[in-house]
């Protein structure tokens, strides 16, 4: 009997990996090729990621370049390079998605076949996404169909997974493992719920927020990130002005997410994680900075960067959980029970 | 009738073609005056920390205008994945936040063909009858004609400047011109004032020099076509001998914007035929994909050196310069680059050395192209 060999695909562990990995994986698997994941952001990868990017990008950015060098030690046929154009109607994604595959392709050598997938719902189905993707590597269109079928399906169950309060690492480790309708059990905290927004590569990648929630979670606190929310509360558009249409669809999540959490009465605080040079985020900051500013809900902004020390956000971090638990504290003595007033809408 | 009081802000000469748009459907211009530090401190006080550096200009010019009692703010708006679209609205939030009580009015020109513009002008408008549809007919007429004299004027500015016996000169042209098509209103002076600029900068007392570099000059559009955001670069390479060619203008983009713009279309089938070697295949905002475009063009034209300016954190631009950077050290394309990211910490002897290091390695480099010992 010929055993027959699968081809390797490579995926680098950062940018939308953190997003839309057990829909890719699920699709590429179902098509018959090997998934292969690059290492755990580290020290090394970072070091590398520089050298190959220009000095100003991002630092997700370089972490990629990192992976992407990562993965070619690892002998692969393919590599997969999205790019993201829009994932709802109306919407952009950064520029840099937008340039992905071209940014790739242009600026590093000996690369194997470069798999491209061109998600743009501003103009096209996802499925056609599916086609394109399926058409690269030969496969017929009842295979790409029946794939796409079940990658859709693992992807929903995984974002059901998230909803239900668990992170990344754990709703991934129940789809390697195929457990299904699996209920997770609630965790113990000291009362005080705070909330992480940001893109999903700075929130749960450990290596780049230096174990933010390790810490947060050994302080007893019960953290909250964009994707443990409803489902619902992203289908609404979000209004900045009564003029402006929100154009990204990053941006959008978390400008939905924030605007949910900001009605939220049981929320004591709000951690915002940025990278530097992060050209959206940039904007989206100073928004979020005047509305909390508005309602009076204590918020801190973190800019994340290859240099820095995690000693200062460690203090930064406690600084924050401290006054807030200090804050609770002081209400319970003297039984005032701040009441906010309920925000209208999220406004400018 | 009341007249509105419009400001608008500052991108180098093109104040002439604003100007037109706002006086030309009966309001009154009220211009800030030309951008400067003292103008630039309350607009990077209150800007967003790493926001990109037009932005923070803009910020200074409305604060300035306000201080002044002006009541209304136009401002053009993009619908791009490029941050451009969000400065209205955040600019509005941070001056209302102030206290400062206006009216924000804005131009939406993603695609100059839905014909949003209109509205906005006719809103200009104190008349409010029928009459002015021949109102705006005639206002676009004349910003448009404004728009190609500013353009041709700085083209000839860039081109003469290397060759002038009086140092100085090329500069008190362009800006007598500037002057002349601020004065002209009607459409049969401005036709004839084409002729006559092209007139004036042959008439230059010029001298033939051996050995001048063609450096072309591109980027984001607001920090090239502003002398104070990119610290005057254009007179700078002037001065240092290079004749500088630029394509990029006001009436490059709306003519694009209009789908006209046929030289840009070239660009991007250039940037597109090389997707194997990393051109950009769609336009990601900025000016990045034309850009890719230009440094192809005139790497092919046999051009010295390329400079592309932006401002620091330019999302679009960076990636640009992420693959020029990668061609030129491949040897792929046999042009070689410069970067200049500005932002509000300007060192002025900083930026001239490297300009002026640049031009050396360039004057070198061709030098040894002449003799045939230049090395790989």
């Amino acid at each position: 009997m010929v055993v027959e060999i699968k081809k390797k695909i490579g995926i680098p562990r950062s940018l939308l990996y953190y997003k839309y990995f057990p829909l890719w994986k699920t699709f590429f698997e179902e098509l018959g090729l090997e998934v292969v994941v690059s290492d755990k952001s580290n020290s090394k990868i970072v070091e590398i990621g520089g050298r190959y990017a220009i000095d100003e990008i991002c630092i997700p950015l370089k972490l990629y370049y990192g992976h992407l060098v990562n993965l070619l030690e690892k002998d692969i046929d393919y590599i997969f390079v999205p790019r993201y154009i829009s994932t709802t109607f109306g919407t952009y994604m950064c520029p840099k998605f937008l340039g992905l595959p071209d940014l790739i392709r242009g600026t590093m050598d000996n690369l194997p076949p470069i798999i491209e997938m061109d998600v743009d719902l501003r103009k096209k189905p996802k499925y056609a996404s599916a086609i394109q993707t399926g058409r690269q590597l030969h496969r017929s269109l009842r295979q790409i169909r029946k794939a796409y079928e079940k990658a859709i399906k693992t992807y929903h169950y995984f974002r059901n997974l998230m909803v239900k309060g668990l992170t990344f690492q754990q709703a991934m480790n129940i789809i390697n493992k195929n457990i299904e309708n699996f209920e997770p059990k609630p965790r113990k905290h000291n009362g005080v719920k705070i909330a992480v927004i940001g893109h999903g590569y700075n929130i749960h990648d450990p290596f780049i927020n230096m174990n933010l929630f390790k810490k947060l979670r050994s302080m007893k606190v019960q953290v909250v990130t964009l994707e443990n929310l409803p489902l619902e509360i992203f289908k609404k558009q979000t209004i900045i002005t009564n003029t402006l249409k929100n154009y990204w669809g990053n941006e959008e999540e978390i400008l939905s997410a924030v605007n949910y959490l900001f009605q939220d009465k049981t929320l004591d605080g709000l951690i915002f994680i940025c990278s530097f040079c992060c050209g959206p985020d940039s904007l989206i900051d100073e928004l979020i900075t005047r509305d909390a500013k508005k309602l009076n809900i204590p918020y801190i902004s973190l800019v994340l960067d290859e240099h820095s020390g995690q000693a200062g956000v460690i203090t930064r971090i406690e600084a924050f959980v401290d006054m807030i638990i200090r804050k609770k504290r002081g209400q319970k003595i003297t039984k005032e029970v701040l009441i906010q007033t309920p925000p209208s809408q999220f406004q400018g | 009738m009341m007249r509105l009081k419009v400001t608008f802000p500052h991108m180098g000469y093109n104040w002439v073609c604003f100007k037109t748009l706002v006086e030309g459907m009966g309001a009154e211009a009220f211009l800030p005056d030309y951008n400067n530090v003292k103008q630039l401190d309350p607009g990077l006080k209150h800007s967003p920390e790493w926001i990109c550096f037009p932005f923070k200009v803009t910020l200074g010019n409305f604060i300035a205008a306000l201080e002044d009692g002006c009541k209304v703010i136009a401002m053009a708006t993009d619908c791009g994945p490029c941050r451009f679209g969000f400065y209205y609205a955040v600019q509005e939030r941070i001056l209302r936040d102030l206290g400062y009580d206006f009216e924000m009015k804005y131009l939406p020109q993603g695609d100059l063909l839905t014909f949003e513009w209109v509205d906005l002008l006719k809103s200009l408008c104190p008349d409010k009858s029928l009459f002015n549809n021949y109102l705006v007919f005639r206002t676009a007429r004349l910003f448009l004609m404004k728009c190609q004299l500013v353009q041709d004027i700085e083209k000839y500015e860039g081109l003469t400047r290397c060759y002038e016996i009086n140092p100085g000169e090329t500069t008190q042209i362009a800006k007598k011109c500037v002057q002349m098509v601020d004065a002209a209103n009607r459409y049969y002076k401005l036709r004839q004032l084409r002729s006559r600029i092209r007139r004036m900068f042959r008439e230059i007392p010029q001298r033939k020099r051996n050995g001048t570099l063609k450096v072309g000059l591109t980027g984001e559009i607001h920090v090239t076509l502003d002398p104070f955001t990119n610290h005057d670069i254009k007179r700078k390479l002037g001065e240092l001998g290079c004749e500088v060619h630029m394509d990029l203008s006001l009436y490059d983009w709306i003519v694009h914007k209009f789908h006209l713009n046929f030289h840009r279309k070239y660009l991007e089938y250039l940037s597109k035929t090389h997707k194997k070697i990393g051109g950009l295949q769609m336009d990601i905002g900025g000016e990045a994909y034309w850009v890719l475009g230009e440094y192809i063009n005139w790497a092919k034209r046999g051009f010295d050196g390329f400079v592309h300016t932006y401002p620091f954190t330019c999302m679009p631009e960076i990636t640009a310069k992420s693959i020029i950077t990668k061609w030129y050290g491949d040897r792929i394309f046999d042009l070689p680059p410069a970067f200049f990211p500005f932002d509000e910490h300007a060192g002025e002897a900083g930026f001239v050395t490297r300009l002026e290091a640049y031009v050396e390695l360039l004057k070198t480099r061709k030098e040894k192209m002449k003799n045939g010992t230049r090395r790989n």
